[in-house]
């Protein structure tokens, strides 16, 4: 019947947008996932200065933002369940559900060696980068933008994939240097003046 | 299998070029098959690493690509893959199975393989896939997956089996080239053999020969092949000869000859048995003996089949007619050979049959004509021997007729020669002495004449007796003195040494013989010397001092017995300076009534018979008479008598003593230097030895063997074999071993001498008393003893000696019948023992004891007294003082036994 087949067509292409949408864009759950993966991944590909590393000590990423269970809790389980490693060198997982910067943040700041801004975090950039100062910490965001306000690395989702951005400067100012495997699939970009 | 069959078959050539070829192509496939299994393999592995080599740089390119979500980046990693023609499509799998990035050659559509998320390669028809994890930081992170088409292998296979193909192609040609070239050299030599054995089968032509190729196993064949037949053509034309020879033997052969093969047919005739039964050749050749009737009749159809069948020649006689009709008798031979063929031969035996049959009537004939004529001839015999005895008995009585008042003539005229009855004037001595002598010279012819005839009817007779030569000589020297100065000659009489004192034969006759030559010698002698010598000799050896104007040997030997037996001789020889004997008349000189003109040609004297009488009378002494002479210059008639050799009969017969030394005391002296024998000879002579003289080992051996000496002085110093050998020869000689011999040498060697069983041994110079000393210690040991049995009864006398006797004894028995025979016996020879008995009549044991004690010479003889008599007491005392004694008699054995005690 012609009305039947109406419907199957319809069916079927709002399936494919569907699909489409889904297949297209990374559904947010999986980029928080893959996110993770990547911050794993960008711990490995940066290398940190040995003064950094007190005998030992194990690598310490420090989750900022509320939404530490979107990402932060998926990486920390992952450590967990595999064992992960990075050179060798623990990850120690925190978390500091705090949106702007205070003097707790500030402390915390001068212990880790990565600290992952989450979208959650509203607190000015600019302001969390001088409380680093330069401290070898890798400082990776969670939009593409993010390394132009100064920030060394940004993730964002771009249609098909994760997109990565990198400001190398940063990178540079503090000591820190990253991988060409991971430059090579990131945009290298500058900081806004 | 029929391909096996097929090349079986092939030619020799074609064989070896196939083996070749077929063996390079073999090799050559397999080969190619191996390596070009082992390139696919290879080029397999090859590009499977070089793929995965890829793959993994591309893989570990795209790692991070994976990592940090860069499909875009993958994707172009992906479409470098653009650059490998052969890579057709590729793609990156996450983790999930998703697939990150792709990449398909020329866009083609192409459904990916679902994720193998571990490593392996997989050969899919055309296309080889590959899967390899990708991995970051040593975790996997994805799969690369790379799809490869295989064209370039399946164009590499291609192009390798062209490859090999081209060359199992020029290489299987070039084995065939060369091949060729070497299958000559090898099918070469063998077919020259096979095109030789065909032209020699074909033509059966032996001479051809293979030509010999190179040098190996073939060339030695064919050698040997040519060798082969070499000798097939030998034997072929040695066959041809020989069958030639059959057949020319076969045609020639005066024996008919035909052969019948297995069903009877002849197939070969000769000419003489077509002859012989009066047919051609070719008629015989037409005969099969199962239809001959001829075969059939006589019985030869059956004697042929049974030597046939027994494989055995027979032989029959075959009466028969001829195709003339003529009886034919043959005498044949059938001969089967195993192949069942028959060989035929004959004789004809027709004639000789008829030969036979007159020879046998000749034969009888004859025997009658025998047997006509021996009794003829019995009749004649008996007729003339009566003619003869009453010849001889008219002889014997007419000569004693005649003789009668010849005697009285003779008497009478010598009564009155002798002045007995009246003187006589000159004139009529004169006269009547030729009267005389007329007379005389008649009895003498009618002596001869008597004697003849007497001998001739066998009356002589041989009267043996002892007595003295010297005697005798000097008896007829005397006689023949008158006769020897009436004609002014001179006569030598010698007689030498060696002659013994007495010899035992017939005096008178001896005495004829000996007036008879030396009358002859007389008459026969105008001027110079008649001599007379008389010698001894052993075996036939000629007088030694015979005849000293004959020199040559030539001139004598007639009438000489070959005598080889050694016997002891007396040999006389007469020998004169007169006018010898012309050599055509010395055949007939002792035949009767033949006579030779005396010096003066005059007519012969005498009767002829002189000489026919003496040899007569010599050869019933069993000697014999020769004569030598020189025509002109003289004559020499010599005769010897044997002197009867003493043998060691078992009954020990009295013989001459002096016989008995002889053959005791003869020595063998063996020397080559004369003067050293010369002076042996006479030391031993002196000694009354017998000497016979060697000079070299030869005649030594010879001799000693010969003689049996009693003793040999052999010196050592000798050219070729010296003494030593000599000795060793003449004691490896059974005959002459037990000889002692006395070695006499320079030099001084005994113990040489001893050690090879020498007695003694001298050094020269040597004396007279050395040698006899030695010959005396040698006569104590080896001599041989003389002992006298003295026993009235001759039994025991002859019992005794008997065992003293034996020919193995050393003792030389003289038998004595009662005691004074027995000191006769022992006057006449010193015995070495008595043996006495002590029971004699007459001249008892005791006298003869007594009468020995009385002489010097005959008291130191030992006796031994056999006696059964029982003794007195004082006679056993007698006995006892002065002679050792025996009494048994009986026991002889032990009295040997004393014997020998008492001798040694």
């Amino acid at each position: 019947m012609v009305k039947k087949n109406y419907i199957l067509i319809i069916a079927i292409v709002l399936s494919l947008i569907g699909l489409n949408a889904y297949a297209g864009d990374i559904d947010k759950s999986k980029a928080n996932k893959i996110k993770a993966g990547l911050l794993y991944n960008m711990a490995k590909m940066t290398t940190w200065p040995e003064s950094s590393f007190i005998n030992g000590e194990p690598i310490s990423i420090l989750f900022l933002g509320k939404d530490y269970n979107e990402i932060g809790s998926y990486f920390e389980s992952q450590i967990r369940s595999r064992s992960l490693t990075v050179k060798g060198r623990k990850l120690a997982v925190k978390e500091i559900a705090r949106t702007e910067l205070d003097d707790v943040v500030r402390e915390e700041l001068k212990q880790c060696h990565i600290l992952f801004i989450m979208s959650s975090y509203k607190g000015s950039i600019m302001e969390l980068l001088l409380a680093i100062g330069d401290r070898p910490v890798l400082v990776v965001g969670e939009s593409s933008s993010f390394p132009k306000e100064g920030g060394m690395i940004g993730l964002s989702i771009e249609k098909k994939r994760i997109g990565i951005s990198v400001n190398l400067d940063a990178v540079k100012k503090n000591d820190l240097s990253i991988s060409a495997q991971l430059l090579q699939h990131a945009k290298i970009v500058k900081k806004d003046q | 299998m029929n391909i096996l069959k097929l090349y079986q078959n092939l030619s020799f050539k074609r064989k070896i070029l196939l083996y070749a070829a077929s063996i390079s192509l073999f090799s050559l496939i397999l080969a190619s098959l191996a390596f070009m299994t082992y390139d696919a393999y290879s080029i397999r592995r090859l590009l499977v690493q070089n793929l995965l080599t890829e793959t993994n740089v591309i893989g570990a390119t795209s790692a991070s690509a994976l990592v940090f979500h860069d499909p875009a980046f993958a994707s172009k990693v992906l479409a470098s893959l653009e650059e490998e023609s052969r890579i057709v499509a590729a793609c990156i799998y996450l983790e999930d199975g998703n697939i990150f990035a792709r990449y398909v050659r020329r866009s083609a559509k192409y459904e990916f393989p679902k994720n193998h998320s571990t490593s392996s390669y997989q050969f899919e028809g055309k296309y080889l896939d590959i899967f390899t994890p990708i991995s970051f930081e040593k975790s996997q992170v994805g799969t690369l997956y790379i799809r490869s088409d295989l064209h370039e292998l399946s164009l590499r296979k291609t192009r390798y089996i062209l490859i090999a193909l081209c060359v199992m192609v020029l290489s299987l040609v070039a084995a065939l080239l060369a091949s060729n070239v070497f299958q000559r050299i090898i099918s070469q030599p063998v077919l020259e053999l096979v095109k030789t054995a065909k032209r020699i089968a074909k033509k059966e032509d032996f001479s051809f020969r293979a030509t010999k190729y190179y040098d190996d196993e073939l060339s030695d064949l064919t050698e040997n092949f040519n060798e082969m037949l070499r000798q097939i053509q030998n034997r072929d034309s040695d066959l041809r000869e020989s069958e030639e020879r059959m057949r020319s033997v076969l045609e020639t052969s005066p024996v008919g000859i035909s052969i019948y093969d297995e069903t009877g047919q002849c197939f070969v005739v000769n000419d003489s048995l077509a002859k012989m039964i009066a047919a051609t050749k070719e008629q015989v050749l037409q005969h099969n003996y199962n239809e001959l009737e001829s075969w059939k009749i006589s019985g030869t159809l059956d004697k042929a089949k049974s030597a046939l069948k027994e494989n055995i020649t027979k032989r029959h006689e075959l009466i028969g007619e001829s195709t003339f009709g003529q009886t034919v008798r043959l005498d044949c031979y059938l001969v089967p050979f195993s192949s069942g063929r028959l060989l035929f031969m004959a004789h004809d035996i027709t004639n000789r049959i008829l030969a036979e049959e007159a020879l046998q009537k000749a034969n009888d004939e004859l025997e009658a004509k025998v047997r006509e004529r021996t009794t003829e001839l019995e009749e004649a015999n008996t007729r003339l021997i009566e003619a003869s005895q009453l010849k001889s008995q008219f002889l014997a009585n007419m000569s004693h007729e005649l003789r009668t008042p010849l005697n009285s003539i003779i008497g009478f005229t010598g009564i009155i020669l002798q002045g007995i009855v009246g003187e006589l004037n000159d004139e009529q001595k004169k006269q009547l002495n030729m009267v005389y002598e007329s007379a005389k010279h008649l009895l003498g012819l009618i002596n001869d004449i008597l004697d003849l005839s007497k001998i001739e009817a066998g009356k002589i007779e041989i009267i043996p007796a002892e007595f003295e030569i010297r005697e005798l000589i000097q008896t007829v020297e005397k006689m023949v003195f008158p006769m020897i100065e009436k004609k002014g000659l001179t006569l030598q009489v010698a007689v030498s040494e060696d002659v013994p004192p007495t010899i035992y034969n017939d005096k008178n006759r001896i005495k004829q013989v000996l007036i008879n030559l030396l009358s002859n010698a007389i008459k026969f002698t105008e001027s110079g010397e008649i001599t007379l010598i008389s010698d001894f000799g052993l075996g036939n050896a000629d007088l030694r001092n015979s005849a000293h104007f004959i020199k040559n040997d030539r001139a004598k030997r007639y009438n000489k017995s070959e005598i080889r037996i050694p016997q002891s001789e007396i040999v006389f020889s007469v020998a004169d300076t007169g006018i010898g004997i012309k050599p055509e008349h010395l055949s007939e000189i002792f035949d009767e009534f033949k006579q030779i003109e005396g010096p003066l040609k005059e007519k012969p004297t005498g009767t002829g018979l002189g000489l026919a009488i003496s040899k007569k009378m010599v050869e019933m002494m069993e000697g014999r008479i020769w004569v030598e002479s020189v025509y002109e210059k003289g004559t020499c008639f010599q005769f010897a008598i044997p002197v009867k050799e003493i043998t060691t009969a078992k009954r020990a017969p009295v013989i001459s003593p002096e016989a008995l030394d002889l053959i005791k005391k003869l020595v063998l002296t063996i020397d080559d230097e004369i003067e050293a024998q010369e002076i042996l000879k006479t030391y031993l002579k002196s000694e009354g030895y017998e000497v016979i003289q060697a000079y070299n080992a030869m005649e030594a051996m010879e001799l000693a063997k010969k003689y049996r000496p009693f003793a040999i002085t052999l010196d050592i110093m000798m050219p070729g074999k010296d003494g030593w050998d000599i000795l060793h020869e003449l004691k490896e000689e059974p005959q002459s071993e037990p000889i002692p011999v006395i070695c006499i040498s320079i030099l001084d060697n005994r113990e040489m001498g001893l050690s090879l069983g020498a007695f003694e041994y001298l050094v020269k110079p040597i004396t007279k008393e050395q040698l006899m000393k030695e010959l005396c210690r040698l006569e104590k040991r080896f001599r041989i003893y003389d002992i006298l049995i003295v026993d009235d009864e001759p039994q025991a006398v002859e019992l005794l000696a008997q065992y003293l006797g034996g020919e193995t004894n050393n003792y030389w028995v003289a038998k004595a019948f009662g005691g004074k025979e027995g000191l006769a016996a022992v006057k006449e020879r010193r015995p070495d023992l008595i043996i006495l008995d002590l029971m004699m009549p007459e001249i008892d044991g005791f006298e003869v004891i007594r009468h020995l004690k009385k002489s010097e010479g005959t008291k130191e003889i030992p006796i031994i007294i056999v006696s059964a008599m029982k003794l007195t007491q004082e006679e056993v005392e007698y006995l006892m003082k002065n002679f050792t004694w025996a009494n048994v008699r009986g026991i002889l054995g032990w009295i040997l036994g004393w014997i020998f005690g008492i001798l040694s």
